[in-house]
């Protein structure tokens, strides 16, 4: 038995008032002399027994009426056994998982195989329940995604007396792409079992049980109690292949440069899997090849990307027509800008093979390209003779042909001029040899690297240790500084003879990983005469130096990131800039300073999709690529002050391209099935927690066999009703027990010790 | 103590004032023979002989004395002198059930005396009345047994000695009224006016029986039942709520009792109690007079010899 509002239960402790004065008084025993005892006749006694054991009677009857109107007050349910009793006055409420994980079949099935899901099991047990119920029956069914079928109501979807056209309805229903939600699906059953009618009510959720589907948190409950029964569809065994993520391996694509798309595969089998990777960009084959996963477990597979340069770009930028995406870039003309302008390659990974869930084995990825990378130099120590500067250096190396690319946009400005600079049109900055900058100009870097730019700075003979450790290193500014250590001294090597050298470097980050072998020996190799003594701060040190001082830091501000170099790129401090290897490293550092932006999180399936922001935000339409025709237009809403185009979750339904025709050109969304999808972790029915509460749960496992056949609907709805139990308020019969004893208890106390018409009138008689 | 004290103690002024004026009519005539306003039951043979006087015609030839005649040849008549007192004798019940009275069952006190007090005082005066009218008053205690005796007499200074047995008197013993009668009847040899004050808690068929014998033998019997207010109406108050003890004053067996529950079912079973005396009483002849401790002696009294239909002016 449950109760409802189990604290006024305390209420019962009345009842043991009355007991207690009868012991109180009970206790009470005085001895009196009365003249004779010859009345006390053997009637007598035995009435007084008897009258006292009617009050004994009573004072139990009070006390158990006082009992019963606090268990009533305190809404008692019973639970009794089967449901089977109750046809005709039976309300179920059936919950379909049709996450994408009810997509997966029991066993391995080939790619483009039929195969017979968990969802279609949960559909025919589903149907055998909706057939097991009789006229006076009501019945509703609800999915994770939010679809629910029934009768219309004012305040949504009602159970409805008619099972067959419940039937038909489910029928045609099918599972999604989507990662669903049973929270909303719960949510929703609670509001259809309130009603005030007392009948015999169950919930039936079909379900593979995954667990990221289940948070621990408070979970939607009804008035009262509920049986409910989960329905575990998916074999616990069942596993799955995964194509999990595929990104550059440099941050950021630059046309002509060659680039590294690491694709991450992971086989949630026991047992090794075989299979065809092949990657797509723009319909171009970039791969297609066999690979082979152990199981359980995650293989990385590279695959080099072809990057040229986009020929639809390439007449935009002829005719002058494009319009670039991006702010223009100072210096440059609009027609050079337009070339300049970002375009999105559409890239899709797959992974063939034998798998019990197939969509998630297929990634869409956007990758958006830029013909070359916008980088801004802030040259520190100008001079008449440059080659005595590092900016001269580092504008040589950055603007020199890397690998057959076209390499940096490197705009070099001096201190003086960065006031009138944007700065959002460039993708890194580098500071060569500043001395120190003005307090707005620091906040308008912090600001550059927050939002998701790379800013790598090159101390120098001029650096004043005072503007950079309070300016750049202080924990006072907004988010603790940019800097990735305090400046305290420049040291020199003791022997010109004896130059310092790095001793120490993480070789497998992605700027020095590109350095085995002899370019490894080679970039040890560089003398360093002068550097900075630093003290790093929430740093990570890339390199050092001889003494184990640093030389190259590491530090996360924001989306952005910030390299500090201990050593200046002019030839009395070091050898670098001399080195061949000084252009690939610095190729190396911009472009992984240009790709650092944190990205956000990928669009899912069923999920909004935002399209552009600001002044960019217009009317579009928006096609799903390999689709024919428009799929929806693009909604416009206002966030703030700030113009939006979207796409509601309802509109993006299925995994692929989402194309919008914008005003400054197309804008490409990949859109993937939720991952979170994809792992077969269920959940310990022990450890459904909070969902539990009133929501009396039973768990019932129809998993076939891998390899079997589907369950009979009929003989799983049997042993789920076996199962099932019923449960029904009994305050209002307590009340109405409670009543009867209130009508009763003073009809009994009149009657205890009332006199016999005899005695009574032998008293009148007397007196 | 000096007899006035005595009977100033027992009776009062006011009791004394009220049966000044009183006689005691007796239904049935005493050995003695009465005349005035009593009327003698033994017609003549137990009359005491006075005085010869001559024969008038008419006179009853039964009352001729032969022997005078013989010898002197007159014709006289025998005159009687008619025991003008009536032979009252008071037996006042000491068991100590008559101790009864001064305290509630929850032992507060009631404002009354004692049934004993209350038949002492009644016992008093009766034996006032007897001896003011002429008539002789003896008194007896009795409980299981006739304890102490005192014969009658008509002497108005016996009243002095009766108070003060009445005053020595304390209830102590258990209750065999029937065989204290029983002696009583072998031993009284003279009509008598026994005048029983007690609880009759005895066994009634039993004293209603020796009751009975005792009128058989030409005795007149009046019973005074006393008995206390709390008896008659079990009327014991509020109690605790608890149990309470009833202990016999006699027998000093326990009950354990809820008073309040059997209020009732024990005055059905005093109502039948009286009821059957009443019957008994009834039956041979008795007079029976109720009184209730809470009601005054002088009431009782009244109420009593008005009922016999005759006060003395």
């Amino acid at each position: 038995m449950t109760l409802l509002s189990p604290i006024l239960l305390l209420f019962a402790a009345f009842a043991a008032v009355p007991l207690l004065l009868h012991l109180y008084h009970r206790r009470k025993r005085i001895v009196v002399e009365f003249s004779t005892n010859r009345f006390f006749t053997d009637s007598v006694i035995q009435s007084q027994r008897r009258m006292q054991l009617q009050r004994l009677l009573l004072m139990l009857l009070r006390m158990a009426a006082c009992v019963l109107l606090a268990l009533a007050v305190a809404r008692p349910i019973l639970e009794m056994l089967g449901m089977g009793g109750a046809a005709g006055r039976r309300d179920v409420v059936i919950v379909l998982d049709d996450s994408l994980s009810m997509k997966a079949a029991d066993a391995a099935v080939a790619p483009g195989a039929d195969r017979y899901s968990r969802f279609d099991r949960a559909k025919a047990v589903a149907a055998g329940a909706l057939r097991g119920l009789v006229r006076g029956d009501r019945a509703a069914v609800v999915t994770f995604s939010g679809r629910a079928l029934g009768r219309a109501g004012l305040a949504g979807v009602e159970l409805t007396g008619d099972p067959a056209r419940l039937l038909a309805e489910l029928d045609a229903l099918k599972p999604t792409d989507a990662a669903g939600s049973p929270f909303a699906a719960v949510e929703q059953a609670a509001r259809i079992f309130d009603t005030p009618q007392q009948r015999a009510r169950m919930l039936l959720i079909a379900t593979d049980l995954q667990a990221n589907q289940w948070p621990q948190s408070a979970w939607p409950q009804p008035r009262q109690p509920i049986q409910t029964v989960m329905l575990h569809v998916a074999d616990p065994t069942s596993d799955n292949v995964v194509v999990d993520s595929a990104r550059l391996s440099q941050g950021v694509a630059v046309v002509g440069q060659p680039n590294t798309l690491e694709v991450r595969l992971h086989n949630w089998r026991p047992a090794t899997v075989s299979g065809q990777l092949v990657v797509e960009m723009d319909g171009r084959a970039q791969a297609h090849r066999p690979v082979e996963v152990p199981g359980q477990s995650v293989r990385v597979e590279r695959v080099a990307l072809a990057l040229e340069q986009d020929a639809n770009a390439a007449r935009a930028s002829a005719r002058g027509e494009a319009e670039p995406r991006h702010p223009p870039v100072p210096g440059v003309g609009k027609a050079q800008s337009a070339a300049q302008a970002p375009h999105v390659r559409q890239v899709r990974v797959q992974f063939l093979a034998p798998d019990a869930l197939g969509e998630d084995n297929t990634l869409y990825a956007a990758i958006e390209t830029t013909p070359r990378l916008p980088v801004l130099l802030i040259d520190g120590a100008p001079s008449d003779n440059p080659r005595r500067t590092p900016a001269f250096y580092l504008r040589t190396a950055l603007q020199a042909v890397a690998g057959g690319g076209e390499g940096m946009l490197v705009n070099s400005v001096g201190v003086g001029d960065l006031p009138a600079e944007r700065l959002d049109g460039y993708r890194a900055i580098i500071l060569a040899g500043v001395a120190s900058l003005p307090a707005e100009q620091v906040e308008r870097l912090e600001k550059f690297v927050r939002d998701g730019g790379g800013m790598e700075i090159f101390l120098g003979p001029s650096a004043q240790a005072e503007f950079y450790n309070v300016l750049l290193a202080s924990p006072d500014r907004p988010l603790g500084g940019l800097l990735p250590a305090r400046l305290v001294r420049p040291v020199a090597s003791r022997d010109r003879a004896e130059p310092m050298h790095i001793v120490e470097a993480q070789w497998d980050h992605a700027i020095l990983q590109r350095f085995t072998g002899p370019l490894r020996s080679a970039l040890a190799g560089v003398d360093i005469r002068r550097l900075w003594l630093l003290e790093p701060r929430q740093a990570n040190v890339l390199a050092r130096a001889d003494g184990r001082m640093p030389l190259l830091l590491e530090r996360a501000y924001g989306r952005g990131r910030v390299l500090l170099a201990a050593t200046s790129p002019q030839p009395d401090w070091s050898s670098l800039p001399l080195r061949r290897n000084f252009i690939t490293l610095m190729n190396r550092t911009v472009s992984y300073l240009a790709g650092c932006a944190r990205s956000e999180p990928p669009d899912e399936v069923a999920q909004e999709l935002v399209f552009a922001r600001g002044k960019a935000a217009g009317a579009m339409n928006v096609r799903l690529a390999g689709s024919k025709g428009a799929l929806a237009p693009a909604r416009l809403r206002a966030v703030g002050a700030t113009p939006e185009a979207y796409l509601p979750a309802e509109d993006v339904s299925a995994a692929g391209f989402y194309c919008a025709d914008a005003a400054g050109g197309p804008i490409v969304r990949a859109v993937n099935c939720p991952r979170s999808e994809s792992a077969p972790e269920v959940l310990d029915p022990n450890e459904l927690g909070q969902f539990s509460g009133r929501w009396k749960v039973t768990t019932v496992s129809l998993a076939a066999p891998a390899g079997t056949q589907a369950l009979d609907g009929e003989a799983a709805l049997g042993k789920v009703l076996a199962a099932g139990k019923v449960s029904r308020g009994i305050w209002d019969m307590l009340l109405w027990v409670v009543l009867a004893a209130l009508v009763v208890e003073p009809i009994v106390a009149n009657r205890i010790g009332r006199p016999a018409a005899e005695a009574k009138a032998a008293k009148a008689k007397a007196a | 103590m000096t007899r006035a004290n005595a009977i100033t103690e027992l009776l009062g002024p006011d009791l004394l004032e009220r049966t000044r004026g009183l006689m005691l009519v007796a239904r049935r005539v005493v050995e003695g023979a009465l005349h005035g306003l009593h009327r003698s039951p033994l017609r003549g043979l137990s009359i005491e002989f006075s005085e010869h006087r001559e024969y008038s015609p008419g006179d009853e030839l039964k009352h001729l004395d032969w022997k005078v005649i013989a010898r002197s040849e007159r014709y006289v008549v025998k005159q009687y002198e008619q025991e003008t007192n009536l032979r009252g004798l008071i037996v006042l019940d000491c068991s100590r059930s008559m101790a009864f009275g001064p305290t509630t069952l929850l032992g507060e006190p009631t404002g009354r005396g004692s049934k004993f007090a209350y038949g002492r005082v009644l016992a008093a005066a009766l034996a006032h009345l007897l001896l003011a009218q002429g008539d002789s008053a003896g008194l007896i205690l009795a409980a299981d047994r006739i304890a102490r005796r005192l014969p009658p007499r008509s002497a108005m200074g016996h009243i002095l000695s009766v108070c003060r047995t009445l005053l020595e008197a304390e209830p102590a013993e258990g209750t065999d009224l029937a065989a204290a009668l029983g002696q009583l009847a072998v031993s009284l040899k003279r009509r008598s006016l026994v005048l029983l004050i007690s609880d009759l808690f005895d066994d009634p068929r039993r004293l209603i029986g020796m009751l009975g014998q005792l009128h058989h033998r030409g005795h007149e019997v009046v019973l005074f039942h006393v008995m206390d207010r709390q008896e008659r109406l079990f009327d014991v108050g509020r109690t605790s709520g608890g149990i309470t003890v009833l202990r016999d004053m006699e027998t000093g067996g326990e009950f354990d009792a809820e008073p309040h529950l059997i209020a009732d079912l024990v005055r059905a079973e005093v109502e039948r109690f009286c009821g059957e005396l009443d019957e008994g009483a009834k039956r041979y002849g008795l007079h029976l007079v109720r009184c209730r401790t809470d009601q005054p002696v002088e009431g009782v009294l009244v109420d009593y010899l008005h009922r016999r239909g005759k006060t003395r002016k």
